[in-house]
């Protein structure tokens, strides 16, 4: 078990606190850096890609999320507004004409001000009230945007392609993915494939980097005074009221915040998906994006991405194998039991139940989350062999009601 | 330093707090006491500005409290704790005496996500700070656990450390005593005149243990029914008739 | 933003305020089919402190059992009252097989099972339909009582059949008013809902007491989904709609969660506000097709407790 010597303030302060901690932030941030190169060396296809996009994706609007909820303790069932109002607000701005490294930048702050703005008046509210507010903002938005004839109304639009200049890594890519394919004669139309597939890297490198710059801000928030004060608010508002913190306006930064990051990760959707449309984001988009919170654990800066790498196992990757392979076996002569599993697995939207039913399972075994499960596996290894089991046992509770909070 | 008067608030048809007055003076420890009802702790929501008073006036160092709002307090020099313990739950105890520093803070917004050096410096004071609270009020041994899993009278302490942190001129207790073991109450009895005498800080408390208001108190008001009874110092007030026979008891 | 209001200017006024009459009980009727869905789900978050999400599909599996039924042959009035027992059943069984078991849990977790029973009950709805159909839920709608003609009342035609639901919704509505108010069993339901325990230790049975305000609260659904069924065509999300299951909740919340009357208030004002709104001309159609949503949204800001709040400040 490692025993932290600390010597000053600044051991307790910094963020990487020991070496195992570097290592362990150095190997993680590896293994994802060549992540695509071996994708590229090993053929493996295009979607499986965009799926891995997709898990860093969510996890960036996730962690948006964990900062207004898991911080804050602010409940938003409106959270996917944010996710297309960044999509929308990014692609208006490139329609307009503004260079597209200017509108990268200015939507997520032009989204957060915005954010900000709304939440001045709807956090004054708590609990279900301010749920189910977030919900109305979100359809309202929803519907807004389907009358929204310039850009595409109903049906949405088509994500203008990447631009040479505007795929930085695609200068770095090009030679590399080149020269690892030169060696595999059999794979030379690959380069073909892969000049197209370029932007995908230069996607996956892009919300790489986003994702370990909002985890950077995270690691920010939970060491300094604003974290301090959001946490205070989440746990007990009056005192923190006579600690000096202006309720509202810290609760709005928070909003604005996680609505800057939910924009960030709109706009890498956008290019993920090749599309942008209305039905995109609804009320499932946030009800998921809150199971994927409340999963990974509420109030932990890694919580995010855990939940996020089980949501798009589960209903990307497994639930699509899982009709292929009943589809197969129905092919095969499957008879009824396998047509209707196919059928089963095929509906639209059930992986998001399974996704709901496998959250409740291990919330049940679970409270804290995966994250906290980690941890504690973690501390069963550094502790060993004197790990207690009720070393985190929590005691049971009543349902006491929070109309007198 | 404090004044307060004719300070009244209604809920509806009752008269929580009716007219009450009274002065608190630098240096000094000024203890309410009365029956469970009469509004004290009200008076104290009144004072860190979290309900809005009906009538009546009140000023801290000339400034008139109407003026300020709740979040404002802490910044003039105002500090409480709470009755029932209002820390913060999933946070050490730490990052709770920290939260006290708050109104010290001076880094901005985008300053704190970015974590600029300024901030760094920022924290160091704070934490240099915040550590000889820990030192004065002993809390060392807890310093890095969570609050949750403290004990019932540490974590009365943490209270008062946290309000401590804030460096105020005035600290406000809200039945500190309460809960407390009487060897617990005896350390208390230390700390608060120890607050006084080496932190210099005025305080107003609000308690029910009467060995405790006797071992501390300068003055004393008794209130019941939202009124206030008597003001003075200790023997006066216990010897009043009105209060013995409202508040303590014959026997007192 | 401007040409936003040209339309209160070339309204016509006189017009308008002909039909008002007409629109405010045509308002009044969709008010009242908001109103006893959100009576319910304010029933149970009282009873229960559980945000149920799947009230609006509740109503939804009500309308499609009375459209089986009805395809059985059976007359309205057997459809609705079957309708009704069978889904307050359903929701005994809910409570028995699901939220009893979720006690002491967190409340983020009930509310997840809600949405996912609702995500559930229209798959189910979904699934039987094609398998019965061939295809899946269009728009559907159960036939209304041949109650005649309309109606003249004071001037003003109203169908009748309006007139049929706004009673019966009023007699349930102050029927259990009185319910809770005034009886044993209602003011125990009240108790439980704010202090479990202490109603444990005074003796209260509560969980039965939870089952029947589940079987209630399901009940209240299936009459309202009922009524829906009679007046308007549904498909299978009618739960999750903005003009069903959302509005419910959102009149419930912007009530004052936890206050029954707020609730009924908001949704009849819901039911009217959006009425009018859409008989004007002119107006743009993001408005108009949202006028509801938007006055919610305008009401909640303004006043965040809600209208009748139950909320107090916690005494420190």
């Amino acid at each position: 078990m490692k025993f932290l010597f600390k010597q000053s303030y600044d051991d307790d302060i910094k963020l990487l606190k020991h070496s195992g901690y570097i290592r362990a932030s150095a190997f993680f941030f590896l293994l994802a850096a060549l992540l695509p190169i071996y994708f590229m060396w090993a053929g493996v296809d295009a979607t499986t890609l965009k799926h891995v996009i997709h898990i860093l994706i969510l996890s960036i609007c996730a962690s948006g999320l964990m900062i207004l909820t898991g911080f804050t303790g602010q409940v938003s069932l409106g959270h996917g507004a944010f996710f297309a109002l960044g999509a929308y607000g990014m692609h208006f701005l490139l329609k307009m004409g503004v260079p597209w490294h200017f509108s990268f930048f200015l939507t997520p702050l032009i989204i957060g001000l915005f954010g900000y703005i709304i939440a001045r008046p709807t956090l004054r509210m708590s609990g279900v009230t301010l749920a189910i507010t977030t919900l109305l903002f979100m359809l309202f938005i929803e519907q807004a945007f389907k009358q929204w004839g310039v850009m595409g109304g109903g049906n949405g639009f088509k994500t203008p392609k990447f631009s040479d200049k505007e795929s930085w890594f695609f200068f770095v890519f090009q030679p590399i993915a080149a020269a690892l394919t030169d060696h595999d004669p059999e794979n030379r139309r690959d380069v073909l494939l892969l000049a197209r597939s370029a932007s995908k890297y230069a996607l996956y490198y892009g919300a790489l980097l986003t994702l370990v710059f909002v985890i950077w801000i995270m690691n920010n928030l939970v060491r300094s005074r604003l974290g301090r004060t959001l946490i205070a608010i989440r746990d007990s508002e009056v005192s923190a009221r006579s600690m000096g913190v202006h309720l509202n306006h810290y609760k709005s930064l928070s909003m604005g915040l996680s609505a800057a990051i939910g924009a960030l990760a709109g706009i890498f959707n956008s290019y993920n998906d090749g599309f942008v449309s209305p039905e995109s984001v609804n009320f499932i988009t946030s009800i998921v994006l809150l199971l994927i919170v409340v999963v990974g654990g509420l109030g932990s800066i890694h919580g995010a991405i855990f939940g996020a790498i089980t949501y798009v196992f589960l209903r990307e990757i497994l639930f699509p194998e899982l009709a292929d392979f009943f589809q197969a076996w129905a092919n095969n002569g499957g008879g009824q039991v396998a047509e209707s599993l196919a059928w089963f697995f095929n509906i639209g939207g059930l992986g998001d139940i399974f996704f709901a039913a496998l959250v409740l399972l291990i919330l049940f075994y679970e409270p804290l989350g995966l994250y906290a499960r980690w941890k504690k596996t973690e501390a069963f290894f550094q502790t060993f062999p004197f790990y207690r089991a009720g070393t985190f046992k929590r005691q049971r509770s009543y349902n006491k009601t929070e109309r007198l909070k | 330093m404090l004044s307060v008067k004719e300070l009244s608030i209604q809920f509806g048809g009752l008269k929580a707090v009716d007219g009450v007055s009274f002065d608190v003076n630098p240096g000094e420890i000024f203890t309410i006491i009365g029956p469970n009802g009469a509004g004290k702790t009200t008076v104290f929501n009144l004072l860190s500005r979290i309900y809005e008073p009906t009538a009546g006036e009140m000023s801290f160092n000339g400034t008139s409290l109407l003026d300020i709002p709740a979040h404002g307090i802490a910044g003039i020099g105002i500090a409480r704790t709470f009755q029932n313990i209002e820390l913060f739950d999933h946070a050490t105890v730490l990052q709770n005496l920290l939260v006290g520093r708050t109104c010290h803070g001076k880094t901005s917004f985008v300053e704190d996500l970015f974590f600029l050096p300024h901030v760094k410096q920022a924290e160091r004071k704070h934490r240099r700070a915040v550590e000889e609270t820990i030192d004065f009020l002993e809390l060392a041994p807890y310093r890095d656990q969570m609050v949750a899993n403290l004990p019932y009278g540490v974590r009365k302490i943490v209270e008062i450390g946290r309000a401590l942190a804030t460096q105020p001129d005035l600290l406000l207790l809200d039945e500190p005593a309460s809960g407390l073991s009487s060897e617990e109450t005896s350390d208390l009895a230390f700390w608060v005149s120890d607050i006084r005498k080496i932190l210099g800080i005025t305080v107003l408390m609000v308690e029910h243990d009467m060995s405790l208001v006797r071992r501390v108190s300068d003055r004393v008001l008794a209130m019941s029914e939202g009124r206030s009874l008597a003001m003075g110092t200790v023997e006066e007030v216990t010897s009043d008739e009105k209060v013995i026979s409202a508040y303590l008891g014959a026997a007192s | 933003m401007l040409e936003a209001l040209t339309p209160f200017l070339t309204q016509d006024w006189i017009a308008v305020f002909n039909d008002l009459p007409q629109i405010i009980v045509a308002g009044l009727a969709t008010g009242f089919q908001y109103a006893l869905i959100a009576f319910g789900f304010v029933l149970i978050y009282r009873a229960t402190e559980t945000v149920n999400f799947a009230q609006g599909d509740i109503m939804m599996l009500a309308m499609f059992v009375g459209l089986g039924l009805q395809a059985l042959g059976a007359p309205w009035y057997f459809v609705m009252i079957g309708a009704i027992i069978l889904v307050g059943l359903f929701g005994a069984g809910l409570d028995l097989l699901v939220f009893r078991h979720m006690a002491g849990q967190s409340p983020l977790a009930t509310v997840i099972i809600t949405i996912a029973i609702g995500f559930v009950l229209r798959l189910g709805v979904d699934a039987v339909t094609y398998f019965m159909q061939g295809k899946f839920p269009q728009e559907e709608s159960l036939s209304p009582p041949d109650l005649g003609d309309q109606i003249s009342i004071l001037g003003v035609s109203i169908d009748p059949f309006d007139i049929l639901l706004i009673a019966g919704a009023l007699i349930v509505v102050i029927g259990l008013f009185f319910f809770l108010s005034r009886t044993r069993m209602g003011i125990a339901i009240q108790a439980s809902s704010q202090n479990q325990l202490a109603a444990y230790y005074q003796g209260i049975n509560v969980r039965s007491l939870n089952t029947l305000v589940w079987t209630l609260a399901a009940a209240i659904s299936a009459f309202a989904g009922i009524l829906f069924a009679m007046s308007k065509t549904f498909t299978s999300s009618v739960g999750l709609s903005l003009t069903g299951g959302i509005m419910a909740y959102a009149a419930a919340v912007i009530g004052g969660l936890g206050s029954l009357q707020g609730a009924v208030l908001a949704a009849l004002m819901l039911g009217v506000v959006d009425n009018f709104v859409k008989t004007l001309s002119g107006v743009h159609p993001l408005i108009s097709a949202n006028a509801g949503l938007i006055f919610l949204l305008i009401v909640i800001i303004v006043k965040p407790s809600g209208l009748f709040s139950q909320t107090q400040a916690k005494k420190v």
